[in-house]
This record gives C-alpha cells, structure tokens and sequence, in this order.
C-alpha cells in the first residue's frame, strides 16, 4: 500500500468519525425534544460544536501523527514491502482503536456536558421561576399591605369625617333646641306675666288709693335712680 | 336761662303742659292789659275768670307784680316768643303714670325729678293704665319699664317656681 492510499483510508476512518459524532448528537437532541429555536439549543449546539471541533483537531493530530509515521516507514527503504504493509495495518488498527475510543471519550464527554448543561439550565430555569415567584408573592404581600393601609385609613378618615359631621348636626340642633327652648320659655314667661298683671290689676285697681299709686311711682322712680337710668344729675 | 321771667315759670311749673298754658295766660293777660280797647283787668280780676283753673290761679298769683312789671307793650311779645322757644329746649322726661296726678302730686313729682334728674327738666306726663303698679319713663331717648310687669319681670324664676310647684302633683 502506498501513501496516498493510506491517507485515503485514514482520511475516510476521520469522515466515517465526524459523521458519527453529528449522527451522535442529533439523535441526543431528539431524545431531549429540544427545538432549534430554543435559547438554551443554542448554547447546547455550541457546545456541541465545540467538542467536534476539538475531536476534529484530535483526530487532525493522529492523522498528522500517522502521516509522520508513514513518511518514517517509506523512509526506511529496508522494510519489506509485506512488513510494510503489516505494520502500517497493524498501526492503522492502533490508530481506529484510538480514533475510535477517542470517539467514544468525546462522545461521552459530550453527552456529560449536556447533561450537566441541562441540569444547570433546569437548576438555573427553577431558580429564576423560584425568585420570579417569590419576588411576585413579595410584591404582592406589599400590595396587599398598602391596600390594607390605604382602606384603613380611608376608613378612619371616613369615620372621623361623618363622626365630626353627626357631632356638628348634634350641636347645631342642641343649639337650635335650646334657643327654642328659650324663645318658648320667654312667651310663656310673657304670657304668665300678663295673665298676672290682668289678675292683679282687677283685684287691686278699686282698691288702691291714688297715694298707693303715688307711692308705688317714687318707689320706681327709686328704683330707677339705684339703678342710674338717669345717668349722670344735670346741675 | 336768658330769660328770667320763663326762670319764675320753671321754678313754679313742672309739667311741660301747664308752663305752656300759662305762657298763654300770661299772654292773654298782656294782651287785655297793652292791646284791648275798653275796660282793662288787673291780674287778680282777671285770673277769677271763668278759664282759669284755681291751681293756675295759685301759681301765676305766686310770680309777684316784679314779674309782670317786666313787660311793656312794646317788648311783650318778643319776651313771650322768647319763653315759648326757650321752652321747647327744655330737657324733657317723658313720664308714663297709670293714674291722673293731681296738682299737688304732680308738683311733688316735679320737685323729686328736679332734685334727682335735671334742674331745668320738665315733665311730659303721660296717663297709662299699663303703667299699673309703678311708673315708666323715656329719658334722653330711651324707655324704662318700672311698672308691675317690670318687678314680675326681675321676680320670673319664683313666679315660675310657684307656678310649676302648684303644677306638679304632690306625692
């Protein structure tokens, strides 16, 4: 076997690697149900990219690695051609193996990260849906406490403004109730005294003599001089 | 005063009523005495005439011949008018009475209300039976009430006292 045949080979075990990497991780993605849309997808995919990338670059390096090693075979011209071929076989099968047990390490490696990466996003998603539910109960108790303030304080407010209003109308009438009161009183005292006044004056009018009257004028007049209706004496 | 025989009328008369009426006597007098043809009266033949009340009478005959001396047929009436402007400036109390005063209680009236409210006051006597049981007066364009009605006034609460008393039944 010459050495652009063995690159061939070596270059399609590489292809046959790659396109069961990609096979790999879309059947993963299947069995998660996630969408290509998904904001989480898509740093999953990077991810995912990321890890091909390497196995690329390892897979780049053995390459490298046996392309080296077949230049040092090719370059001992004293090797049989049979051994050659044996040997590069036998390397070839060292290299599959390799390639293959890298393969399963990357694809492994893969699918733990994905995992942890769900597990973190799942872990990540709960937290925000704990903090989004516990900042929504907090902001609502608040709610629920100002609304509680504020009708509280409406309520007192009402209270006190219909209690000063009662208190007022209670005054109000008290007063008007009282000056009624008064008013009455000051007619009946008018009509006692006039009643009196019609009495005493039929029962004593005959009866008194004029220096009765006469006295009963200076005893007023008295009383109105004690009582300085005069004002001051005029001299 | 300016004028000294209205002074002699003050100092004898002491309701607003009898001062203006005997100003006229006084000018009826002057006026058979300066100005009427015929047979001319003294003072006292003329105040026994028919018109003339025995207390006028008794005052004017008081005044003395120094006060009709004064007149003269020409000053009369200017001495007159006089008295009867002065008059109207007098300070005057108006008194309400329930009964009529005679002219002795009225002249016992006036004196009391010179004494105790103006010298120069006089009286404008008003007879109201309201008045009942005391008297009442307008003094520098006020009204005082010192009848009974007053007294009963100041004594309401033990009116009202005897009243509800007689009103509510006893246990």
């Amino acid at each position: 076997m010459d050495a652009i045949t063995a690159y061939s080979f070596l270059f399609g075990v590489l292809l046959v690697s790659q396109v069961l990497t990609l096979l790999l991780i879309v059947g993963m993605r299947r069995r998660m149900g996630q969408r290509p849309s998904d904001g989480l997808f898509k740093e999953s995919q990077a991810k995912t990219h990321s890890i091909i990338y390497r196995s690329i670059q390892q897979a780049n390096k053995i390459l490298v690695a046996a392309e080296l090693k077949g230049l040092q075979l090719l370059s001992k011209q004293k090797m049989t051609s049979e051994d050659l071929t044996n040997h590069f076989n036998e390397h070839l099968a060292t290299i599959e193996k390799a390639l293959e047990a890298q393969l399963e390490r990357n694809a492994q490696h893969a699918e733990e990260t994905y995992g942890e990466f769900i597990a973190g996003a799942e872990t990540s998603i709960n937290d925000h849906i704990n903090a989004n539910q516990k900042m929504l109960e907090d902001k609502a108790q608040a709610m629920i406490e100002r609304t509680e303030s504020l009708i509280t304080k409406f309520t007192a407010d009402i209270e006190a403004k219909v209690k000063g209003d009662v208190e007022k109308e209670l005054t109000a009438a008290s007063e008007e109730i009282e000056q009624y009161k008064q008013n009455r009183m000051r007619v009946v005292d008018e009509r006692i005294v006039d009643i009196l006044e019609d009495v005493l004056r039929v029962a004593l009018d005959k009866k008194m003599s004029l220096a009765d009257q006469s006295e009963l004028i200076y005893k007023a007049l008295e009383e109105a001089k004690r009582e300085h209706s005069f004002g001051s004496k005029t001299t | 005063m300016s004028n000294a025989q209205l002074a002699t009328i003050i100092a004898t008369s002491y309701v607003k009523a009898d001062v203006v009426r005997r100003i006229r006597i006084v000018r009826e007098y002057l006026e058979q005495q300066f100005f009427t043809p015929g047979e001319r009266h003294d003072l006292v033949e003329f105040l026994n005439g028919d018109n003339i009340s025995p207390e006028d009478k008794q005052v004017i005959s008081s005044w003395g011949s120094n006060f009709f001396g004064q007149f003269t047929k020409e000053n009369a009436y200017e001495l007159l008018a006089q008295m009867t402007a002065e008059v109207k400036n007098l300070p005057t109390i108006n008194m309400y009475v329930p009964v009529g005063l005679h002219f002795e209680e009225s002249t016992k009236l006036g004196t009391w209300v010179r004494e105790n409210v103006d010298k120069s006051v006089l009286i404008e006597l008003h007879v109201d039976a309201s008045t009942f049981g005391g008297c009442a007066f307008a003094w520098n364009g006020v009204y005082y009430d010192y009848t009974l009605r007053h007294y009963m006034r100041k004594k309401m609460d033990s009116i009202r006292k005897i009243l509800t008393d007689y009103a509510t039944p006893k246990s």
